[in-house]
């Protein structure tokens, strides 16, 4: 049995892989078009969904965003465009925006993706490699003789 | 911070389409620096599918805005080791004319199957869909 609001809103039960559960309107939740098509499958039973990849603490995220673009229509673009940007500033270390990013691939939340990979993109700009490497502990895995060829290969990115 | 390991490199252990999702926010100077990262990276780079070439990353500061020779040269540069296939290649030279020689470069190096062109505000911007 799927529960109801005052407005007649259908209501769905998200429920993270950590057992948290999130009651949410089916508009807001339908954002995501893995649940969409989970839903329109008759995949929830008495209207609850689980997602095994999610963790409850990601999975709010996720929601807020997905409320609040429920909610906004075109007129509000430049509102939305400021949220966005508090929003991804608030999951600000990179641990963070790669398991939303990881969220929001599975999920299928198409805008939610583009942010947060904007926002990752944003990071690596005007950086050198060994910043970058720092920064997201990216292990060079070069020999020096390999680095050198590879470097020259991409001399024009350089330049 | 939050996050239990942040020592783990978790930018590179993401999926194929998420990390290309990221490269290709990048304009191709930044996208192309990230081969240098790691044997990871460098393989990335070869298959993005998304390639956005803008005048600024190609004009060194103090130097005079590259002739259309040096940008064929640059795209050839780019494109040559590219090895995936191709869903969009744009390109974004603000003061640059709409021209054949533009018009060569792409047609040149892309088999061209749909090519949306749209110029606002004294910016040509060439958004090529190869599919």
């Amino acid at each position: 049995m799927s529960i109801t609001t005052e407005n007649n809103e259908k209501m769905i039960t998200l429920m993270s892989s950590d057992g948290e559960e999130f009651v949410v309107e089916e508009a807001v939740a339908a954002q995501s078009q893995t649940i969409k098509h989970l839903i329109e499958d008759g995949c929830s039973t008495e209207g609850s969904i689980p997602l095994p990849n999610v963790t409850g603490r990601v999975l709010s995220e996720v929601i807020q965003y997905c409320k609040k673009h429920s909610s906004s229509d075109d007129k509000e673009e430049k509102e939305l465009e400021a949220w966005d940007a508090e929003f991804v500033k608030a999951a600000d270390d990179h641990v963070a925006l790669t398991d939303l990013m990881m969220a929001a691939n599975f999920l299928d939340i198409k805008g939610l993706l583009d942010l947060v990979a904007q926002t990752l993109a944003n990071m690596i700009t005007g950086k050198s490699p060994e910043e970058v490497r720092r920064m997201w502990n990216i292990k060079n895995d070069f020999t020096p003789e390999e680095a050198e060829k590879v470097r020259k290969e991409n001399q024009w990115a350089f330049e | 911070m939050r996050g239990s390991n942040s020592t783990r490199d978790r930018i590179s252990d993401l999926p194929d389409n998420v990390l290309d999702k990221i490269l290709c926010c990048l304009p191709v100077q930044e996208a192309g620096r990230t081969t240098v990262l790691s044997k990871t990276w460098r393989k990335k780079w070869e298959t993005m599918s998304s390639l956005l070439f803008v005048s600024g990353g190609f004009q060194s500061p103090g130097k005079p805005k590259p002739t259309t020779a040096e940008l064929k040269f640059k795209f050839f540069q780019v494109l040559l080791p590219h090895k995936g296939s191709l869903q969009r290649f744009c390109i974004r030279f603000p003061d640059m004319e709409p021209s054949r020689e533009v018009d060569q470069i792409i047609t040149r190096f892309l088999p061209v199957k749909r090519r949306t062109l749209s110029s606002k505000l004294n910016e040509i911007n060439v958004v090529v869909l190869l599919f």
